[in-house]
C-alpha cells in the first residue's frame, strides 16, 4: 500500500515537473515571426467557423476564411472597389442596368486542378436559392430575375435567369438594376461551386479542410476544429504572383483581453481590441480603425401612443449626447451618427453617401428637447411622460449604451425609463413582433450602399420594428429601387433619409468601428467594413 | 454492497431522466427561434427547417422522439453549427476540457498535499502560516481574476509561459494552475487538518516510544492515515473542475467544450442545449456515483446506515 502510493506520487511529481520543465522549454524558443525566411502570419478569430460553404456560410468568422481561399468573379481593393478576379474584366451591363454578361478568366482551376467555369457559377447561384439549401443569404442572389419566385417554392430552377451560355461566358439579368451589383459579386454567396464535388461531398460538403476545392489565393491545409486553422499558399491560383505569405495560422480565440495579451507577447500579429484596451495603445503605430457599416440605434414604437408624437421622438433623440456616448461607452474609433447611413457608405454614384447627404440628424440640445417634450405631451393630453421600458441585448456594449441614453433622459428630461437588458435572440423575436416600447437596435450592412440602411424604414419592411408609416418615404424608395441612373437613385435616397431626420422613428447613436492592433512588420492586410473582415492575398511580413 | 450499487444506480438513472425531461419542457418555453440569422429567412426556408429539426410536430412527439433518440446516443444536430452533429461537438471540443480538468486535478492533488504536510509539520512555525495563506488567497480570488492576472505577469510581462492557446505542453500550465487554484487550497487545508488530527494520536505516540524515527513514522503512518479524508474531496474536486472550466477556457483560448453552454444558450440551440445538459450532467453523475462507491469501500459506515434505512 506504501510502495504504491509512493510510486503514484513519483509519477504525479515526475509530471509536474516535466510540464514545468516542457512549459520553460517552449515558453523561452518563441520568437517573433520577423526575420524569417518562412512569411508566416498570425490571425485569431472570435469563434469557430460555420461549414465553408459559400451558400449558406453567414457569420463574419466564415466570411473571413473564404475571403482567403475562395474567389468570385471579382475582389475588393483597399478602397471597396471591385476590381476582375475570376472575371476578366468588369461587367458588360446594358443601358437599363438589369442584364450582365462576364466573361471569365484564363487558367482558373479549382485546386483539384479542374478549370473554374460559367458552369460552377451557375450550378452554386442556383443551388444558394434552392430553398432545400435553407440558404440565409439567398435574398441576395433572389435580385436575379426568377430567384425570387424560386427561393419562395413558386418557381423552379430553371425560370432563374442566370446561365452559363458557354464555360467561359455568364450572363443574368436582374429583377431591378442593382448599382452595386459588381462589388456584390465579390461577396461570398456569389462564389462558384463545383457540382460534381458538392454533391459527391453531401452533407458533409466543407465540413472539413479535405472537404471542400479551393480556388483562392490560399488554400485550407488543416482545419483543427475549435483550435486553430492552417492555410497554405495556392499555388494553382491564377495570381500567385501577388500572394507573398507562405502560411497563415489563424487561431481562435474570443476574449478581448486575451487577444491583446496574446499580441504582446508576439502569438499572434492582428487582434481586435475593445474599449478597455484602446488608451494603451491609442497613437502607437499597431493601432488601427476600421469604420464599420454598422449603426445603433434607439427605436420608439409607434404602438406607444406617446411615441407615436413627432414632437416627443424628437425630444428623446435631441435629449442624448451622442458624442459623450460614442466616447464613454464605446471608444473604440466608433463615430457619433450624424445621419441614418453611416460614415463610408457608397452611393450609387459612387460617392460617398455621407458626404453627399451631409449632417441631417439634428444636434444634441437639452433645451429644445425639454420644450418639444413639454408640446408633446400636451398635445397627446398628458401631464407627465409615463415610465417606458427600454429594451435591449444582455451585452456589455448593450447594457452600458441603455445605462447612459437612461441618464441623458432622466438628466435632461426629467423622464424615467426602465433598462431591461435581455439575450439577444430574444431581443430579435421582441423587434420583430413589436412587443416593446424603446428598443436598442443595431444593424450592420448586406452591401455597400445605402439602401441597405434606407429600406428598413419601409413601411412594409420586415425590419420596420416601430412601425414607421409614411407613405412619402415609401413612394421615395420605391423609386430609387427601381430607378437605373445611379445619381437619380442616389438623389432619391438622400431625400428619404430627410423625411426619417424629421419625422424620427429612430434615433441613431452610434456608428460603429472596429480597433485592432496590427503588426507593423505584417504589410497590405486589407481591412473592411462589412463582409469579410480581412483580405490577406497581397499581405506579407516586411 | 451490491444492492447498494443498485440503488445508487436507479437513483442516478431517475435524476436522469428528470434532468432531461426539465431542460426539455424549459427550453422549448424559450422565446425566439432557434435558427441562426431567422430575421433573414423566407417562410419557406424556415418551414424546411422545421421540418428538417422536427419543430413542426407537436411538443410531446418532439419529447418522445428527443428520448427515443438519446437513447440511442443521438443528441441531434446543431442549428447554429447546421452541418455538425451535437456529439461531433462534444467529441472535438472535450478532449481539451478533458485534458485541462486532468491536469489541474493533478496540479490540486500534488501541490495541495505538499502545502497541507508541510504546513502540519510545521505547526504554527512561519511555514504553516505561508502555506495557509496561499490556501486563503487561493480560496478568495476567483479563477476570473487569477487568470488574467498569471496570464499578464507569467505570458505577457515576463515571457516565461504563452499568455493563452493551445499549441503545446506550455499552453496547459496556467489553465491548469488558474483551475486547481481553489482546489489546491481545498486539499491543503484538508491534508493540514487530517494530519494535525493523526499526529497527536496515540498509536502515534506508540511509534515514536518505540523508537522510529521521524521519517519513518510520517511517511509510514502518519501519510498513511491522513490522506484517507483527503480522498473523499476528490469527488467535489472533479465536479468542481467540470464546471469551472468555463471561465478558464475563455481566458486562456482553450479550444474546449466549457464556451458552448453559454453560447448555446444565447443562441437558443435547442439542441446544444440539451446535448451538453446531457452531457455534463452525465458527467457529473457518474463521478458522484463514483465518488460514492468508493466511500462505500473506503468507510464501510456509510454503506452499511443506508443499507438499514
Amino acid at each position: 500500500m506504501a510502495k504504491s502510493k509512493r510510486l503514484i506520487a513519483g509519477i504525479l511529481s515526475t509530471l509536474l515537473i516535466a510540464t514545468l520543465l516542457a512549459g520553460c522549454g517552449s515558453g523561452t524558443t518563441t520568437t517573433g515571426t520577423s526575420g524569417n525566411a518562412k512569411q508566416v502570419l498570425k490571425m485569431t478569430l472570435l469563434a469557430e467557423p460555420q461549414a465553408l460553404d459559400t451558400s449558406k456560410a453567414s457569420a463574419a468568422v466564415s466570411f473571413d476564411i473564404l475571403t482567403q481561399v475562395e474567389e468570385g468573379l471579382y475582389r475588393l481593393d483597399k478602397n471597396g472597389q471591385p476590381v476582375p478576379a475570376l472575371a476578366a474584366a468588369l461587367p458588360e451591363i446594358t443601358n437599363d442596368g438589369k442584364t450582365y454578361t462576364i466573361k471569365l478568366r484564363d487558367n482558373i482551376t479549382w485546386s483539384d486542378g479542374s478549370p473554374v467555369t460559367a458552369k460552377d457559377f451557375e450550378y452554386a447561384w442556383k443551388r444558394t436559392l434552392d430553398p432545400k439549401t435553407k440558404a440565409d443569404y439567398a435574398f441576395m442572389v433572389a435580385w436575379i430575375k426568377g430567384g425570387e419566385a424560386f427561393m419562395t417554392g413558386k418557381g423552379s430552377a430553371d425560370q432563374v435567369e442566370v446561365k452559363a451560355t458557354d464555360d467561359k461566358t455568364l450572363t443574368f439579368t436582374l429583377e431591378n438594376p442593382v448599382p452595386f451589383m459588381t462589388a456584390q459579386l465579390a461577396f461570398p454567396v456569389f462564389f462558384p461551386q463545383k457540382q460534381e464535388f458538392v454533391e459527391k461531398q453531401g452533407d458533409k460538403y466543407a465540413t472539413d479542410a479535405d472537404k471542400l476545392l479551393y480556388n483562392g489565393p490560399f488554400i485550407l491545409s488543416k482545419w483543427d476544429h475549435e483550435q486553430s486553422l492552417t492555410l497554405v499558399k495556392n499555388d494553382k491560383y491564377w495570381d500567385k504572383d501577388k500572394v507573398k505569405l507562405d502560411e497563415v495560422v489563424v487561431q481562435i480565440a474570443s476574449n478581448n483581453n486575451t487577444l491583446a495579451n496574446l499580441y504582446q507577447s508576439n502569438a499572434i500579429d492582428v487582434a481586435r481590441i475593445t474599449r478597455d484596451q484602446v488608451d494603451q495603445w491609442k497613437g502607437k503605430p499597431d493601432y488601427v480603425v476600421q469604420p464599420q457599416l454598422y449603426i445603433t440605434y434607439v427605436e420608439m414604437n409607434e404602438n406607444v401612443p406617446v411615441l407615436k408624437n413627432e414632437k416627443i421622438r424628437k425630444a428623446l433623440a435631441l435629449a442624448i449626447d451622442r458624442e459623450s456616448l460614442v466616447d464613454i461607452v464605446f471608444h473604440d474609433g466608433s463615430k457619433s451618427p450624424t445621419g441614418f447611413v453611416p460614415f463610408g457608405t457608397m452611393g450609387a454614384d459612387n460617392k460617398e453617401f455621407r458626404a453627399a447627404a451631409g449632417d441631417v440628424l439634428a444636434k444634441y440640445d437639452p433645451a429644445q428637447a425639454k420644450t418639444l417634450l413639454a408640446d408633446g405631451l400636451k398635445e397627446v393630453g398628458l401631464s407627465s411622460f409615463p415610465n417606458l421600458k427600454f429594451t435591449g441585448d444582455d451585452t456589455e456594449d448593450g447594457k452600458k449604451a441603455m445605462e447612459f441614453i437612461q441618464g441623458q433622459w432622466k438628466q435632461n428630461l426629467g423622464i424615467d425609463v426602465t433598462v431591461e437588458a435581455i439575450p439577444h435572440k430574444l431581443r430579435i423575436d421582441r423587434g420583430q413582433s413589436h412587443q416593446f416600447e424603446l428598443l436598442l437596435f443595431n444593424w450592420g450592412a448586406d452591401y455597400n450602399e445605402p439602401m441597405t440602411f434606407l429600406d428598413l424604414h419601409e413601411s412594409t419592411s420586415s425590419f420596420n420594428e416601430s412601425l414607421f408609416n409614411d407613405p412619402e418615404y415609401d413612394q421615395l424608395i420605391k423609386k430609387a429601387r427601381a430607378e437605373s441612373d445611379p445619381a437619380k437613385r442616389t438623389q432619391y435616397l438622400i431625400e428619404a433619409e430627410k423625411i426619417l431626420a424629421a419625422k424620427m422613428p429612430v434615433a441613431p447613436v452610434n456608428f460603429r468601428a472596429y480597433s485592432y492592433l496590427v503588426r507593423p512588420s505584417a504589410k497590405n492586410i486589407l481591412f473592411f467594413p462589412y463582409g469579410s473582415e480581412w483580405d490577406l492575398k497581397e499581405a506579407f511580413i516586411q | 454492497m451490491g444492492r447498494f450499487i443498485l440503488r445508487r444506480f436507479i437513483y442516478m438513472v431517475i435524476t436522469f431522466w428528470m434532468i432531461v425531461t426539465v431542460t426539455f419542457v424549459l427550453m422549448h418555453n424559450l422565446p425566439g427561434d432557434p435558427f441562426a440569422n431567422s430575421e433573414k429567412l423566407t417562410t419557406q426556408q424556415r418551414a424546411l427547417l422545421e421540418k428538417q429539426y422536427g419543430l413542426d410536430q407537436p411538443l410531446s412527439v418532439q419529447y418522445k422522439n428527443y428520448l427515443i433518440n438519446v437513447l440511442q446516443g443521438d443528441l441531434g444536430v446543431s442549428f447554429a453549427y447546421p452541418t455538425t452533429k451535437v456529439t461531433d461537438v462534444i467529441k472535438r471540443s472535450f478532449p481539451a476540457s478533458a485534458e485541462l480538468g486532468i491536469e489541474s486535478i493533478v496540479f490540486s492533488v500534488v501541490i495541495g498535499l505538499l502545502l497541507g504536510i508541510t504546513a502540519a509539520l510545521k505547526h504554527n512555525k512561519s511555514w504553516d502560516y505561508t502555506a495557509m495563506f496561499i490556501a486563503i488567497v487561493g480560496i478568495s480570488i476567483p479563477s476570473f481574476v487569477l487568470g488574467p492576472i498569471l496570464q499578464y505577469f507569467i505570458g505577457v510581462k515576463w515571457g516565461i509561459l504563452p499568455a493563452a492557446l493551445w499549441d503545446g505542453p506550455a499552453n496547459r500550465v496556467l489553465p491548469a494552475l488558474t483551475l486547481s487554484f481553489m482546489t489546491i487550497a481545498l486539499t491543503a487545508r484538508m491534508m493540514r487538518t487530517s494530519m494535525l488530527d493523526v499526529i497527536h494520536s496515540d498509536y502515534i505516540k506508540t511509534a515514536r516510544s518505540k523508537g522510529l524515527s521521524q521519517t519513518s513514522v510520517i511517511i509510514k503512518h502518519t501519510l498513511r492515515n491522513a490522506i484517507l479524508p483527503v480522498i473523499t474531496v476528490l469527488g467535489p474536486i472533479a465536479v468542481n473542475v467540470i464546471t469551472g472550466t468555463l471561465v478558464v477556457e475563455q481566458i486562456f483560448a482553450v479550444p474546449g467544450l466549457g464556451k458552448y453552454f453559454v453560447q448555446a444558450v444565447y443562441s437558443n440551440d435547442y439542441t446544444l442545449i440539451m446535448g451538453l445538459t446531457i452531457f455534463y450532467s452525465l458527467l457529473l453523475m457518474i463521478v458522484i456515483f463514483l465518488t460514492d462507491i468508493a466511500y462505500g469501500f473506503i468507510d464501510p459506515r456509510i454503506r452499511l446506515a443506508k443499507g438499514r434505512k
